[in-house]
């Protein structure tokens, strides 16, 4: 696969898993928490593509999710982009290991994006720390990464091509 | 893209911190370009929202039902009770009709009676659990719609628009900590300030309510319609439900059980009002 098939590839994931985050997820709502399915995407970038990949790809999904919402641009690119590039350097522990490891890695993954959010969002102003639910919100973080962590790791080395796919798939 | 040098991951990650950086910094400045592609990618989420909200619908009552049990027991209950209330009246189970019926009750509003509105739909929910203090609506400019215009349902307050995109707008709930109104306490008369304190949580009025005044569990509150306020006067803000002391115990704190249910917004009104020059 070129270049440009790739990036077509994951535009076209990134815009699908967008679209189902805005209209689908936000509508079901686990133990009043809204899943947030686009980090465990970006996590999984990472895993799938490298450290490298994983900070571009986390970076754009970030960006987008960061448009319609009231925050400040960018908030969800840094954290995606960081945490994703965590996960690609992971990706070289798990090389040898087998699905749970990589079901452990998007978990932890997806929790660390959305606690980073988290302390970046308080820094710049919004009351996100002192979220009475925060405990509640990074358990779903953790069940969600862990439940879509393979659907999400196919997509991703889909969207990687066969070259690249890493064996954490 | 395999990782064949060492040294470029890193690169990569600098080169990506700093564009967050960048964007972070140039965010807050109005940049045109910026603004516009934010304003239609809001602008494209009312309607793909709107979709999927009506796709949904069946299956969301199924979710809230097995996910929320002990709160919907709950509801049943007081429901039960108000359907012996309201025996004289029939109800329909088809969607479109209790749709034109949540749309008739909020055309039907005493207390803005002569304030011109636009009526509106929520468009989506809060993106993500942080964000719970905002909702999306299907209109925006094109519909005269302007920011810090008050935003009601028939029950009371609902928030104000925090932004504006040509079809959609964003409303800040009452429950944001950053949305402060002044009140007035129907009874006393008197003049209070309150404030949201997050999602699940009571509206607090913590300013200007005197020691000495004697508040009465249930006092309704409504807004003071002040020169200096946003919003017009004796719009329901809610019902007194806990009286205590401050801190520093030179006024009463009230918690406020709040008039709107912002747990189930469905069609709302915003209010085409501009305060006194």
């Amino acid at each position: 696969m070129t270049p440009i098939h790739i990036v077509l590839r994951w535009a076209f994931v990134v815009i699908v898993a967008f679209v189902l985050q805005i209209g689908l997820v936000t509508q079901i709502h686990v133990f009043g928490v809204v899943p947030d399915i686009l980090v465990v995407l970006a996590v999984c970038a990472g895993l799938s593509g490298g450290a490298q990949r994983g900070a571009i790809v986390g970076f754009w999904i970030g960006l987008l999710f960061d448009m319609p919402r009231s925050h400040p641009l960018g908030l969800s690119a840094l954290a995606y982009c960081l945490v994703a590039f965590v996960a690609g350097t992971a990706q070289v522990v798990i090389l040898q290991s087998g699905r749970v490891m990589s079901m452990i890695i998007v978990a932890t993954g997806s929790v660390l994006g959305v606690l980073l959010f988290a302390v970046e969002a308080q820094i710049f102003g919004q009351e996100t720390l002192s979220n009475p639910h925060l405990v509640k919100i990074l358990v779903v973080s953790v069940l969600v990464g862990a439940a879509l962590s393979r659907p999400a790791l196919r997509v991703a080395g889909w969207a990687d091509g066969p070259e690249t796919r890493s064996v954490a798939e | 893209m395999p990782a064949s040098h060492p040294r470029r991951p890193r690169t990569t990650l600098i080169v990506m911190v700093l564009l967050s950086f960048t964007v972070l910094t140039i965010g807050g400045k109005d940049v045109p370009v910026l603004g516009t592609v934010r304003s239609s990618i809001i602008d494209l989420t009312g309607p793909i929202g709107s979709g999927f909200r009506s796709a949904t619908k069946p299956i969301r009552s199924w979710w809230g039902g097995v996910n929320d049990y002990d709160r919907v027991e709950a509801e049943n209950r007081e429901l039960r009770e108000e359907v012996d209330r309201l025996t004289a009246k029939q109800s329909s189970n088809s969607t479109a009709a209790i749709d034109l019926a949540r749309l008739q009750e909020q055309l039907n509003i005493a207390f803005v009676a002569d304030i011109p509105f636009e009526m509106a739909q929520v468009a989506t929910g809060p993106y993500s659990s942080f964000d719970n203090n905002t909702i999306t609506i299907d209109k925006g400019a094109s519909s005269g719609i302007a920011v810090d215009m008050p935003v009601v349902t028939s029950a009371g307050l609902v928030g104000n628009i925090l932004s504006v995109t040509e079809k959609a707008a964003v409303v800040r709930l009452i429950t944001d900590p950053e949305f402060s109104v002044s009140v007035r306490l129907v009874t006393s008369g008197v003049i209070g300030l309150g404030h949201g304190a997050g999602p699940e949580n009571p509206f607090v009025i913590d300013e200007r309510v005197p020691l000495d005044l004697a508040i009465e569990k249930g006092e309704k509150i409504v807004t003071s319609g002040l020169e200096t306020t946003i919003f017009p006067k004796d719009i329901p803000v809610g019902t007194v439900d806990e009286v205590s002391p401050s801190q520093s115990a030179l006024t009463q704190v009230l918690d406020l059980t709040m008039a709107a249910d912002l747990v189930r917004l469905d069609y709302i009104r915003v209010l085409k009002w501009e305060p006194p020059e």
